[in-house]
């Protein structure tokens, strides 16, 4: 039986995609279906939590992407929540972090989407 | 010399596992290969995330690209190098990764390889007439520190 590997959860009109385990090239599209059944509902942010990832290949990397480049220019805010070795690490070293805004926990992007 | 015999087995010991190459066997390895690393490799977590992931890209590279949606295998194996003090990680396919036009790169792939570069020491990807070849050296290793064999008091 496979592990829940997200959730997604509202918080005011701002969908957050929670993630846990590990987010590599087997698991990257559920994760994409489920950023994609968040962005189909038109929410005002989306935020990709990734604070219980273990592992985090190219392949889920993409799929932040992804989002990225189908909420720019929109009125969807986006954004990621990373923290680690596992995690904000590779977004810094692949240069996502100069493209995505990064948040290293949950409420503080949260805090930063209602300003 | 007296004193305790440090078993120095390390520099034999690896790991080498083939399967099909395909997204589960690319998780699959990577969970061997970390069970393997924190019996035998010596490495902070960051330094340990960095090996999981460079040889994550490696497998996955092959996986997506070797067979061109046919099936085939690839194979790891990873050992220390005692003499350089190195982790080896080399992962092999029989097939030809395709050949992608640069121009065409979208933003949201084309990491695996600058990943494997900036996290690894070495790497050599070279086009074998049998297939590709990737390399992952990672210096300055040292083995986890062996047990001393039981003497008595």
């Amino acid at each position: 039986m496979d592990k829940q590997l997200c959730s997604e959860n509202w918080v005011g009109r701002v969908a957050v995609v929670a993630v846990s385990g590990e987010l590599d090239m087997l698991t990257a599209p559920q994760v994409r279906e489920a950023v994609q059944s968040a962005l189909s509902q038109s929410p005002a942010g989306l935020i990709i939590d990734l604070t219980a990832v273990e592992f985090l290949g190219s392949a889920g990397m993409q799929v932040l992407m992804e989002a990225h480049n189908q909420t720019r220019g929109t009125e969807t805010r986006f954004a990621v929540v990373a923290d680690g070795p596992a995690t904000s690490r590779p977004l810094k070293i692949t240069g996502i972090t100069d493209l995505i805004d990064l948040y290293s926990a949950l409420d503080v992007a949260l805090a930063n989407f209602a300003a | 010399m007296a004193g305790p015999t440090f078993s120095t087995g390390v520099a034999d010991a690896g790991l080498t596992l083939s399967d099909s190459a395909d997204a589960r066997t690319v998780t699959q390895f990577r969970h061997a290969l970390s069970h393997w690393l924190r019996a035998t490799i010596a490495l902070d977590a960051v330094r340990f995330n960095d090996v999981l992931l460079a040889v994550n890209e490696a497998l996955t590279n092959a996986a997506e690209f070797a067979y061109a949606g046919q099936n085939g295998s690839m194979t790891m194996h990873a050992r220390y190098d005692d003499a350089g003090r190195a982790l080896l990680v080399d992962v092999t396919d029989r097939g030809v990764w395709r050949v992608t036009d640069p121009e065409s790169q979208s933003n949201t792939r084309g990491r695996g390889i600058p990943l494997m570069e900036a996290l690894a020491d070495r790497t050599t990807i070279s086009a074998l007439p049998s297939g590709t070849e990737v390399r992952l050296q990672f210096s300055d290793c040292a083995p986890v520190s062996a047990q001393p064999c039981a003497t008595p008091a």
